[in-house]
């Protein structure tokens, strides 16, 4: 075995996971070269130091596993069979307002659950989080997701004013997460540009206690979510589809 | 406490600081480490149901946990700051105090080369548990071991770091 082979096999070699007949043929290697013996010793010696330095450090887990189990104990919760909002249904035939076509009462899939997740947490539980409230900071962070700025503002009905905005993680993929609110009380807008077209109907869904509507229009997708009252949230989601 | 969360906070949560150092590492940024550790821990309570009790359930966290990061990755339509230096970079300290810290030599590495030295060297992952992890070849998972280790030791002027010149 030449020295290069051998140090080719050097990640194997620390990590224990050569077979037996390379093993040895390392083993027999390593006898007579000293530059190779030198070449290992070095990479174990780097290895135990870059262990040590990285584990050293200060790491608190404590804020991060609240963060988790809230969540998990929230998901659980919303894990139960999903409610149909019969409520929500009749008040949108009695004022004629559902196209059926257009408008469906859906199951919830894991984007929705994640939106309703992330709403609770940070509007309901108000857990901490960096938010950006300054308009021209959320139009420059709209504009960097490939979203129109100008989006911000035509997005929702009269009545209701931008709070603020940050970037969020559901089900995997980023969104921008605009705030918006009115006497009523809050509205979380998740936008993203979208892979592929999608459908354009408007689903709505109703969790515990977050009433939820996501739709797409040409490559957005747009998950509103509010604890107001499925009436708001499919007012805003036309407001909102009306706008992009 | 159900049943189920205190299989997963044995199983899982018991992780989380491993998850939380190396999502650190990658992003060179707490707030965004949290959130992408938060997320892989939500996604693995959601498939937990799913997990055979022969499996790695660390490797299998890790392998959520990257995703979580290249999908991040994606949504900055760019991978973190990448300096790609080779071991041919003259890099000369005088002693160590002085040499590049650890923290910023490792940011200066290509985040390919990071990610697989902190799985292997620092969490202690075999090549194939993170051929797994990433989803590539060993082959390709040990050259970049390689390539990691010899960088690293020049921004650190490694022989500086050796204590015996010769272990025979």
């Amino acid at each position: 075995m030449t020295c290069h082979e051998v140090l080719a096999l050097v990640p194997l070699h620390l990590t224990g996971e050569l077979d037996s007949a390379q093993a040895t043929a390392v083993a027999e290697h390593l006898k007579t070269c000293p530059s190779c013996r030198q070449e290992l010793a070095e990479q174990s010696a780097f290895d135990e130091f870059l262990r040590r330095s990285v584990a050293s450090e200060p790491l608190d887990t404590a804020a991060v596993d609240r963060r988790i189990r809230a969540g998990i104990h929230a998901q659980h919760h919303h894990q139960k069979p999903w409610i149909i909002a019969c409520a929500g249904i009749a008040a949108a035939l009695v004022l004629g307002i559902v196209a059926w076509n257009e408008m469906q009462l859906v199951k919830p899939d894991p984007l929705d659950t994640a939106a309703a997740l992330d709403h609770h947490l940070e509007l309901v539980a108000h857990q901490p989080r960096p938010w950006l409230t300054d308009r021209a900071a959320i139009e420059n962070l709209a504009a960097r997701q490939g979203l129109q700025p100008s989006l911000i503002s035509a997005l929702p009905p009269s009545g209701y004013h931008l709070v603020q905005s940050k970037i969020c993680l559901l089900d995997g993929r980023w969104f921008l997460h605009l705030v918006y609110a009115n006497a009523a009380g809050d509205v979380s807008v998740f936008l993203r540009r979208s892979d592929a077209p999608g459908s354009p109907d408007i689903h709505l869904v109703n969790l515990d206690t977050e009433h939820l509507a996501r739709f797409q229009r040409g490559r957005l997708t747009a998950v509103v979510v509010t604890n107001q009252s499925a009436e708001a949230v499919q007012h805003f989601a036309e407001s909102a589809a009306a706008a992009l | 406490m159900p049943t189920r969360e205190a299989d997963f906070e044995r199983v899982a949560l018991c992780h989380s600081r491993s998850l939380l150092r190396v999502a650190r590492r990658l992003t060179s940024d707490s707030s965004s480490a949290e959130d992408i550790v938060q997320q892989t821990f939500l996604l693995a309570w959601r498939g937990f149901h799913q997990l055979r009790p022969d499996t790695n359930a660390r490797a299998w966290l890790f392998r959520i946990l990257m995703n979580a990061f290249y999908a991040e990755a994606r949504r900055m339509r760019r991978l973190p700051a990448v300096i790609e230096l080779t071991a041919e970079v003259t890099v000369s300290f005088p002693d160590l105090d002085q040499a590049m810290d650890i923290s910023r030599a490792l940011d200066s590495l290509h985040i390919d080369h990071r990610t697989v030295l902190l799985l292997g060297v620092v969490e202690g992952f075999t090549c194939a548990e993170i051929s797994e992890i990433l989803s590539v070849p060993i082959g390709t998972v040990m050259s970049r071991l390689s390539r990691a280790r010899r960088t690293m030791r020049t921004l650190l002027a490694a022989p500086l770091l050796l204590t015996s010149k010769d272990p025979s």
